[in-house]
């Protein structure tokens, strides 16, 4: 009894917060609208509605009687939809450090019926694979930083561009098969379903 | 030996009155008329008026965007579902009876193949009105909904939301009897977005146009 005490005690709670850098992939605020045009002229209204900030907490075990430490890790998320019904994504963030003795966070990218799922360090991405809810088939994608990227005449400074280049899989529509996600204004433009593309059109 | 006797009476009197007050609530509750339960079958949806909205399950509609590069398919998938809905009618002085009713919902779903709106029409024979002596009554009501909502109406109805146009041109063709329905997209006004501001509809082909709070336009497309 004492034992279990003296080790409980000595079990130690870590923070880990989301990098600032990482912070930036975020659209300045919330409750932000936009208007988003395909190349046939269709426009459609999309609002950031939703942004959220939590902690989470992994346990603490005992491993050869040595008690490990708890950790404490946040987790940011924003997201938004268009608002026809047909277009619904969000980003997540978490600070899980993916890699020991690293700063790298996850990144999670769903939109519509995909999960693009990726650590990030800064402008650094380590693109893991891309998932269809409810389909077991992962799929390979790239991940790559631009410098600058111009959607509409608008040029935009830091995006991020993935890119699906095995499409086999999706079953479910308007599936994003290439998306460009902009600091500190998110979505700029996508692909779905590899034949329409949607343009972010400036404020 | 004064303060103890005190406390007895306070410790009697608590409990008279908290018992006197139990009584009282006992009675009350078991004094006020209960309210009855009243089971109303409504039926099936008259063919006549399910007539008034043509597609069939399976069905393909086109609509073509104003740009004319694009044409757009809608898949139907449409079927009938009974549900049963509650509701209380509060009549002076007389117990309010719950009335339990089932109904007939018919569903009609159009998914496009492209990234637009969903267009949907709900049947019912159950929306609630109440008559002049505060009576419940249930009509036949059906609802289009895309990016906005409004009542088609039933001919010869009177309704604010609706002008009647003998004939309407689209895509160089001409329809009779067609209803220019306002949309009510109060929702989606205050949110700021693109919305539906005007459908064409008729009985004999459904949804003949969309014009769009921001002047963009859906047409009926037939080869």
């Amino acid at each position: 009894m004492a034992l279990a005490f003296v080790m409980a005690s000595c079990v130690k709670t870590k923070y880990y917060y989301v990098n600032d850098a990482s912070r930036d992939w975020f659209a300045d605020t919330t409750n932000l609208h936009f208007t988003m045009e395909d190349e046939n002229g269709v426009k459609q209204s999309f609002r950031l509605d939703e942004a959220d900030s939590y902690m989470t907490e992994t346990g603490a075990s005992i491993l050869f009687i040595i008690p490990t430490d708890k950790g404490e890790h946040e987790h940011i998320s924003q997201g938004g939809a268009n608002s026809y019904g047909s277009i619904r994504f969000s980003t997540t963030i978490s600070a899980y450090k993916l890699v020991e003795h690293t700063d790298i966070d996850e990144f999670r990218l769903y939109f519509n019926e995909a999960i693009y799922a990726m650590g990030i360090l800064g402008n650094q991405f380590y693109p893991d694979r891309c998932y269809e809810l409810g389909n077991d088939n992962a799929m390979d994608y790239t991940a790559e930083y631009l410098d600058s990227y111009t959607v509409s005449e608008k040029s935009y400074e830091g995006v991020m561009h993935l890119k699906l280049y095995d499409v086999a899989y999706p079953q479910t529509n308007n599936f994003p098969t290439e998306i460009y996600y902009a600091k500190r204004y998110g979505l700029i433009q996508c692909t779905l379903d590899d034949k329409v593309t949607l343009y972010r059109l400036p404020d | 030996m004064f303060k103890r006797k005190s406390i007895f009476r306070k410790k009697t009197l608590r409990k008279a009155v908290f018992t006197m007050a139990l009584v009282a609530m006992s009675v009350l509750f078991t004094a006020c008329p209960r309210s009855k339960q009243v089971h109303v079958d409504l039926g099936s949806i008259p063919d006549q008026y399910l007539a008034t909205v043509p597609y069939r399950n399976g069905d393909v509609f086109k609509m073509q965007h104003e740009s004319d590069r694009l044409v757009i398919d809608f898949t139907v998938s449409r079927h009938r579902q009974i549900e049963t809905g509650f509701d209380y009618v509060y009549e002076k002085n007389k117990p309010a009876p719950n009335y339990v009713y089932d109904y007939e919902v018919d569903i009609t779903k159009c998914t496009p193949n492209y990234p637009i709106f969903e267009v949907e029409i709900n049947f019912s024979n159950a929306y609630m009105a109440y008559d002049e002596e505060d009576m419940p009554s249930w009509e036949k009501s059906a609802n289009l909904f895309a990016v906005g909502s409004t009542r088609i109406p039933f001919f010869g109805e009177e309704h604010p939301n609706y002008e009647m146009l003998d004939s309407l041109k689209v895509n160089g063709r001409y329809y009779c009897d067609v209803f220019k329905l306002m949309a009510n997209a109060d929702y989606y006004e205050s949110e700021g977005s693109i919305h539906a501001e005007t459908y064409y509809y008729n009985y004999e082909k459904g949804l003949l146009g969309v014009i769009m709070s921001n002047g963009e336009k859906y047409w009926l497309y037939e080869d």
